[in-house]
């Protein structure tokens, strides 16, 4: 029951580290594609 | 934003393979526009205009429509920002356009009205709401540093005062890859 247990604890935990690293390249790469624009009609001297 | 750069990665000085240049079937340049052939020196010469009233260091189409520039890095760019320029003493000085973009080994279709199949939309600028006359200048960047991998970029400007015929009074725009200061 115990090595069960334990694989399931394994396997769950894999997936779940799998998941967050997928997370954070989504993140990555949303804040990559994150363009800005600004407008100024003062600075340019 | 700050001012105008000779040493940007498009300016003429900086990267000789840098070529800006218009589309015939849209826009057509002015006849003191200073247009050589289809390119556009006055737009990556480094130099800004002196005043409100500065036609020899100006850009601008005779249009009621749209007018559009085609840039030419030379070479793929990881590009961090860019900026254009703009002076007049009046309704000429507004900037609104849409830039396009590409990596591409060749610079894709232009013409058609629907750019999105083989472009990239990077941006849409308006600096309208600053109100007409003086400078105005609109610097596209990115919060992680980088706009994207580049070697075309393609502005698609509509005109300022249709009932004129008239774009607005670009005086240079100014493209810098990441690491490059100014």
């Amino acid at each position: 029951m115990n090595i069960w247990s334990d694989r399931i604890r394994r396997i769950l935990g894999g997936t779940l580290s799998a998941g967050l690293f997928i997370l954070q390249i989504g993140i990555l790469e949303a804040h990559a594609d994150e363009v800005l624009v600004s407008v100024d009609r003062t600075t340019q001297d | 934003m700050g001012p105008p750069s000779p040493e940007d990665d498009a300016d003429q000085i900086q990267n000789a393979k840098a070529v800006f240049s218009y589309l015939p079937c849209f826009g057509k340049p002015h006849a003191d526009a200073g247009a050589s052939g289809f390119h556009l020196p006055r737009l990556n010469d480094g130099k800004f205009a002196s005043s409100g009233d500065d036609p020899a260091n100006s850009t601008w189409f005779d249009t009621k429509g749209n007018s559009r520039v085609l840039v030419d890095l030379g070479r793929n760019t990881r590009i961090s920002r860019i900026n254009v320029y703009s002076w007049h003493s009046g309704a000429l000085s507004p900037q609104r356009y849409t830039l396009w973009a590409s990596d591409a080994g060749s610079p894709p279709d232009a013409e058609p009205a629907d750019l999105s199949r083989s472009w990239k939309e990077v941006a849409r600028v308006d600096t309208f709401p600053l109100g007409e006359g003086g400078k105005h200048g609109s610097s596209i960047n990115s919060r992680s540093g980088g706009v994207g991998n580049y070697r075309y970029l393609l502005f698609d400007l509509s005109a300022n005062k249709p009932e004129w015929s008239r774009s607005g009074f670009l005086s240079e725009i100014d493209v810098y890859a990441v690491g490059r200061k100014r």
